[in-house]
Order: C-alpha cells, then structure tokens, then sequence
C-alpha cells in the first residue's frame, strides 16, 4: 500500500510532544508516550532505524576515535560518559530541537521554513568531519527516499533534489513520510546515534558484546530528558557544542591510523 | 542623533536582537553603532551613533589610509548584573577597519537578589560588512568571573565578498582569588551569515547544571575556551586554496608547540581555530602568530601587531 503524502499532511499531528495530551482524543497519530503504537508504525521504525539502513552510519564515529586515540575514553564507565553528554548536552539543544521544528515545517507544508531549519543543522556542526558526516548521510537518506517504491515524495520533490541536506532534516522528513510521529521520529533518532557510538566504541575502545547491550540499556534511559530538554529549548538557546569534541574532530583529521571518517 | 530604538530597527532582519529592556536602577545599558566607508581617503569613521558609556578613539592609520585602527572603550570596564551592551558596526562597501580592546572585557559576579531585575549580563556585537569589506574584530580576553550569569553575543552578517577575521577569547572564574567557576552561567554565540545564509552556528554554553566546564568532550576543567573565525568566502573559494591555509597554520602550531592546545578546521568554507588550555596570555600569543599566517592569505597585507597589545 502506498504511504500517501497528501493524507499525511492532511491528518496534521500535534507537532508539540508537551501539548499532545489534550488533544490525545481527536488524534489517533498523536505523539504521546503512552499510547500504543501500531505494528506497521512500529516497523517503520525500526526499519528507520536499523543499523543496515545504508547511509553508511557504521563509518562514523564522531570524534571518538580521537577521544579514545587520546584515553579520553578507556572504558565501559568513561564510554558511557562521553555518549551521555553528548546526548543531554549537544544532541537534545541541536538534533532534537531542530528536528521538531523540521518535522513541524512538513507538517504545516511550509517547505522554506524546513530549508531554514536544514541549513540551521548544518551550521551547527563544529568541524570539517562533522560536517561531512551530517551531509554525507544527509545525502545517502536522500537517494534512499527517492527510491523507495511505496513512498510518494511528489509533495517534497524540492527537498530531494537539494544539494546538500542534514542527515537531521533528511531523517525528520523519512520518518514523516513513513508516518510516524514526533515523538517515535525523536526517540527514533536518538537511538540511531546511541547505538551508533555504542558501536563505534565496541570497535574502538573495544568493548565486549555484553557491555555494549548493557551500555544501549543504560544510554537509552536518559532518551526521555533529552527530549524534555528539546522541549524547553527555545530558538535563541538552540545549539550545543561541546569544544574538545570539536577540536578533537579537527585533530583527528590528521590522526595517523583511523578506521573511520569522522 | 539616533536613539537606540532607531539603531536596533535597522538591523532587526536578520537576526531576533534582545531588545533592550526597560531602564532599572544601576543598570547600565550601552549602546554604539559606527559606520565606516571607504572613499579616496581611505576609510574614514563616518558616522557614530552612542548611549551609554561605550566609545571609541578617533580611528587612526598605522599601516596607511585604506584601514582603520580603532579601539574600543568601555570606561566601566565591566559588566554587572542587568547590564546590556550592544555594539553594531557597519563596515560599508571596500572599508577596512581593525578592531580591538585596551583592556580585558569582565562580566563580574551576578547578583543573587532577582528581586532587584534579571540578574543577566549581555554583551551584543553586530557586524555588517558590505562587498569587499574587511573586518578584523580582535579583542583581549573576556573575564568571566565565578557567579557570573553572562552572554556574550557576536552576529556577523557579510557577503561572499567581504573578509571577516576575529576572535573571542573566554577566561572563566575569578583570576586574583583562582575561585573556579562553579555556580556561573557563561553563553558564547558565534553566528556567521553569507548573503543571509547562517553558515556557522556555535553556541557553548557553560551551566552548573551542564557541568560541561569538568566534562571530557567540554572543557575537561581548562578554564580558557576561545574561538578564531577566519572567512574569506571568496579569496579561498577554492578548496585547494583553504587546504594550503590550514596546512600553513597546522605548520605554524606545530612551530608554537601547541599542538595539543590549538586546532584547525576547514567548516565549508569558514576555518575555525579553537584554542582550549588555561591561559589568555598563551592563547593571545597563539592566535596573534595565526592571524599573521592567516591575515596575508585572506586580504593580501602583512600583519602588524596593533600597539597596544605592548602596552
């Protein structure tokens, strides 16, 4: 069955996560936390968000293989450190926060305002490997969309052929084409970059298997105040960039044996 | 003269300027906006509009007519509580004007009456570069003393082919008592426009809550931060040309030995330098042996180290 735009659009969401309760009974596609998701929302989802979605996610590790270069991060307790500020400090004020405006752009159809909040992502990030980490699997999402059979992209044909867009802004507009709502698009997006790193840190610092699940367990449970802290902020506190992760980024630019990209 | 309402309409387009709140006891609100333009003189200071205590010197021209040398005055020298400052400068088409500080900047400790007004502390810069302008806005250091509740704001709005250079350099907590800065609140705001388009957005923001000045991806408890923007969108169009200019300025750090102190980074287009360690006077040094690289790459003249840096 196709995922019709149109309908989507039509069937406007509550793009506000705090305001969601009052309106849980005239919505069915409402975000709030409690309410049961469907199974093919939740399989859109996952499938979303699954580490094989091919946007080539696996080459990057964010600044942490500098970070681990440097004994920064050297364990299970200094792993979990990290991720967690960047999540509650960086992701939750830019990614999260920027993401609710994006989703809330397609929702009210406003595809400049979407543009704005895009190239807001963009010039969040704090070094040359940041950046292209961003656009690269911006892009790679992109072409992904364009060709997916069941998606109709007819209303967003503008967005796909931009020459550069956030990997924020182009999973923000696959999760409204799949239907989800805000709240799954958030918390979906924070579990693709906890286990992301959780990942990237397995490799790197290494971690064992078992570690790694029991650092997803622990790391995911700080999902929620990351997006209460999305919620609160506000246009002007948007932006949250950590400096020795920048310039950790910008270091390892030139880091001499490197097994990822950024 | 302008009054201050007439100063923040004009420039209200492109970016959401706090206004300035209404006046409360001992507080001060400071506002200058000076428009330099470029004639067969060379650019002259055209125009100053001005409320408060902030000033500048009459420009002068140690390096010829076509820049400007100008330093900026706050008599006060420190910012308190409800205090707002906001400085706009328009640098008008082909002018050059350097800009720099006699002294450091200090946001002293806030007070913890709110009753009195909001206890925040504002400094505001807008800079406007016309085509072909050039603005080199190299202050001292910012003390940021410990229960400080401070944001120090810096929009820069230029064209392709304009050439903004600059720096902002934070030293947090109190530096004659070495108090370190627990229960301050410090936001640095760096935002860079080209032709209206927000290129670089850096917003860092210190809080007890965050305890980022102790975490490792933070400030790993060094107390100095600063940030050294370097855009020039149209003399390094070119990648090959950007790629040279960090390789020179990776060169240069390696010769300051501050490898582990200073790094360099090419964000489409704009280099960013950020500097991370424990002393101003260190990273002055650094960032005044940079812009020397950086200064002949993006508008062609040898640097000069403005006079009162001996002083």
């Amino acid at each position: 069955m196709n995922t019709n735009v149109s309908a989507n659009v039509a069937n406007v969401r509550d793009v506000d996560s705090n305001t969601s309760k009052s309106s849980a009974e005239t919505t069915s596609l409402d975000t709030q936390v409690e309410s049961p998701m469907s199974a093919i929302a939740c399989n859109r989802l996952l499938q979303l968000c699954s580490a094989n979605l091919p946007v080539g996610g696996f080459s990057f590790s964010q600044g942490l293989e500098y970070a681990v270069e440097e004994q920064w991060v050297n364990g299970v307790e200094t792993t979990h450190q990290w991720i967690k500020s960047n999540l509650l400090d960086a992701v939750a004020t830019t990614d999260l926060a920027l993401s609710k405006r994006l989703y809330r752009s397609l929702a009210q159809q406003d595809i400049t305002q979407f543009k704005v909040w895009d190239q807001h992502v963009i010039a969040c990030r704090e070094s040359a490997e940041l950046r292209l980490a961003e656009v690269a699997m911006g892009k790679a999402l992109i072409r992904l969309l364009s060709n997916l059979n069941a998606i109709n992209t007819d209303n967003v044909s503008e967005l796909l052929q931009r020459k550069e867009i956030s990997f924020v802004g182009a999973f923000t507009l696959a999760a409204y084409l799949f239907g989800l709502d805000q709240q799954s698009t958030l918390s979906g997006y924070c579990w693709t970059y906890i286990d992301n790193q959780v990942a990237a840190a397995t490799k790197l610092v290494p971690l064992g298997q078992t570690q790694a699940q029991n650092l997803l367990f622990e790391l995911t449970d700080f999902v929620q105040q990351a997006i209460h802290i999305a919620d609160d902020t506000t246009d002007l506190n948007i932006g949250g960039s950590l400096p020795r992760l920048a310039m950790a980024s910008a270091w390892h630019e030139e880091q001499y044996t490197r097994l990822f990209r950024s | 003269m302008a009054t201050d309402d007439t100063l923040m309409n004009q420039h209200n387009l492109a970016s959401p300027l706090v206004p300035l709140s209404p006046t409360l006891k001992n507080q001060w609100l400071a506002s200058l906006e000076l428009t330099f333009c470029h004639s067969a003189q060379g650019t002259q200071l055209h125009r100053t509009t001005r409320k408060g205590p902030l000033s500048v010197q009459k420009a002068f021209y140690p390096e010829g007519r076509d820049c400007a040398h100008v330093y900026l005055l706050h008599p006060p020298a420190g910012i308190v509580s409800g205090d707002e400052l906001h400085l706009a400068l328009n640098i008008e088409q082909s002018a050059h004007t350097l800009l720099t500080t006699p002294g450091a900047n200090r946001f002293y400790r806030a007070r913890d009456d709110f009753s009195i007004g909001d206890p925040q502390q504002l400094q505001v810069g807008h800079y406007y570069l016309k085509e072909n302008a050039i603005l080199e806005n190299l202050p001292l250091e910012t003390l940021i003393y410990e229960g400080a509740h401070a944001i120090n704001q810096v929009d820069i709005h230029m064209t392709r082919s304009s050439v903004y250079l600059g720096w902002d350099i934070s030293c947090l907590g109190s530096p004659l008592t070495n108090k370190p800065f627990e229960l301050g609140r410090f936001t640095q705001l760096n935002r860079l426009y080209v032709d209206d388009k927000l290129v670089f957005h850096d917003r860092i923001a210190i809080t007890p809550e965050n305890q980022l000045l102790h975490k490792a991806a933070g400030l790993a408890n060094h107390s100095v931060f600063a940030t050294f923007i370097v855009a020039a969108p149209q003399a390094l169009a070119e990648a090959s040309q950007r790629k040279l200019l960090v390789t020179e300025l990776r060169e240069k750090i390696i010769d300051l030995e501050a490898q582990r102190k200073v790094s360099v980074t090419d964000i489409g287009g704009v280099l960013v330098i950020r500097y991370l360690g424990h002393h101003s006077e260190e990273c002055k040094q650094y960032f005044n042996a940079l812009w020397q690289t950086a200064r002949p790459a993006c508008i062609n003249k040898p640097a000069l180290k403005p006079r009162i840096w001996y002083t």
